[in-house]
């Protein structure tokens, strides 16, 4: 069965595909993060501010 | 071997871009649906309407839309699809009345279908060991379209729905342009002609009445389905169901609100769309682990660990959706994010995994396959909002989906892939020389 195991792969997309992937995931942790920050202060969007 | 101009990551980038672009233009409805509400005075289930007729037309749509873009090639396919949706937008825009309002927006909603279209124009470019990433690239960036539209449109656009409809349904056209210009339909003129020939009508109906593609396309539906359901509810959900809770942090006016609800319901896209590609590298894990926890399936056919983590992964939406309804039940605003995260994260390894198996179990049709599986599974983002505005408490809805569907899909799922030496993927409706396809689709050596 083929496999799309990266760590095999020779073309140079790849590598920088990796990363691409691993940036989204940093992003998608980021916005929870930030909606956790507007839900426990308050803060962050229009009208907040306790 | 006739090579196309132009380059595999140049065509990623395009097919994402549009992807993108269509997702935006897709829930940029739901975005503002509390200005909406406000100029037109709608209730719950008004609301709940509202957002569920952004899938009306999913079905039907992609399955047309792959057809096309295997007949016609997917630049031109996708060019046109840009085009129609952002004249709709501009239109919106300077709709009169609530009908002329949903109506436009009911065809822009049709921007959904560009994810066949781009499936198929990746697919075109990319080789079976690099396809994983590619299209996890793809997908997960297109999906995350929505998120960004609920995070960002109220941002820059406050209440001013009509504007915002503007703008994107002019930046479409643009974009429209640039595909047209520079997409190229696929690596070689060889395969580009291949794909062509190789969609009959008895191949469609001999795939969609396969157990197999039944019980993933359920599958896709509790997932996919869940996800584009929940881009179109949530930020009415936040809206409605949490307000005392806003109003105490200090969201107190309906723009305050409506960016508090849509940065809340973004954070269900984030995790869903962009820890979707990780699901394909816990596939090979899987695989190159030989895991298969769970007795009840097949665990003897080469593709049997990629079927086990689709399983886990429909366990822990189902869980995941009852841990949501219990947050809400709570009250515990805080406590319902979390949980959105963790459901955004599971729906991910649903998605994910999902497309893990499709193509290699039908790999003699990926690309019928793939319309039926990604196109009928968008009706669960039609039910699902309506199910969700239509319970007397509006916590109630999501459990109530966990259970009364989400239980009996994986049932189903079970069924289709039950022990046995190997997945029988010709079971079905009807055999191969009865519905008179040239051969049944284990032939192509599913799992090898």
């Amino acid at each position: 069965m083929e496999q799309t195991t990266p760590q095999n792969e020779s073309n140079s997309w790849y590598r920088y595909g990796v990363i691409f992937i691993t940036f989204e995931a940093g992003i998608a942790i980021l916005q929870t993060i930030y909606a956790l920050y507007m839900v426990l202060s308050g803060a962050g969007g229009l009208g907040g501010g306790h | 071997m006739n090579l196309q101009h132009g380059t595999k990551v140049g065509q990623l980038g395009l097919a994402a871009s549009g992807f993108l672009m269509s997702f935006s233009m897709w829930f940029a409805t739901a975005a503002f649906s509390v200005a909406i509400m406000k100029d037109y005075g709608l209730e719950k289930t008004q609301l709940a309407i509202l957002a569920s007729s952004a899938m009306w037309l999913q079905p039907f749509f992609r399955q047309f839309a792959g057809v096309l873009a295997d007949r016609f090639g997917a630049p031109k396919t996708a060019a046109i699809a840009l085009l129609y949706t952002g004249i709709f937008s501009i239109l919106s825009a300077f709709s009169r009345n609530y009908i002329e309002l949903f109506t436009t927006r009911l065809v822009v909603a049709t921007a959904g279908i560009f994810f066949v279209i781009g499936i198929q124009h990746v697919t075109q470019w990319f080789e079976k060991k690099e396809i994983g990433l590619a299209q996890g690239i793809y997908a997960g960036t297109g999906n995350v379209g929505a998120g960004l539209g609920a995070l960002l449109l109220p941002r820059f656009y406050g209440l001013d729905y009509r504007s915002a409809f503007l703008h994107m349904g002019i930046a479409a056209l643009i974009l429209a342009v640039v595909y047209w210009r520079f997409g190229v339909a696929g690596i070689t003129a060889e395969r580009v002609a291949s794909t062509r020939a190789s969609a009959t009508a008895k191949d469609t109906i001999y795939v969609i009445s396969r157990f197999s593609a039944i019980a993933l396309m359920l599958q896709y539906a509790m997932t996919f389905g869940l996800e584009i359901g929940m881009n179109a509810w949530l930020p009415s959900y936040y809206r409605l169901a949490f307000q005392p809770q806003l109003n105490a942090l200090g969201y107190k006016s309906l723009e305050a609100l409506a960016i508090a609800a849509g940065s809340l319901a973004a954070v269900q896209s984030f995790n869903a769309s962009l820890w979707r590609p990780f699901s394909g590298f816990i596939s090979d894990l899987f695989l190159k682990k030989s895991w298969t926890p769970w007795s009840f399936l097949n665990r003897d056919d080469p593709i049997a660990p990629r079927l086990h983590w689709v399983f886990t992964s429909m366990l822990a939406v189902t869980i995941m959706l009852l841990v949501f309804s219990a947050a809400g039940l709570a009250g515990n605003l805080t406590f319902s994010v979390v949980a959105l995260a963790i459901l955004g994260f599971t729906t991910a390894f649903g998605t994910g995994s999902n497309f893990g198996v499709t193509p290699v179990l039908f790999r003699k049709n990926p690309g019928i396959a793939t319309g039926f599986i990604g196109g009928i599974a968008t009706i669960g983002g039609v039910i699902y909002p309506l199910i969700y505005g239509s319970v007397s408490n509006i916590h109630i809805g999501y459990a109530l989906v966990a259970i009364t569907m989400f239980i009996p899909f994986m049932l189903l799922f079970i069924l289709a892939f039950r022990p046995g030496k190997s997945i029988n993927v010709d079971a079905g409706i009807g055999s191969w020389q009865k519905i008179g396809v040239s051969g049944p689709l284990a032939e192509s050596g599913q799992g090898d």
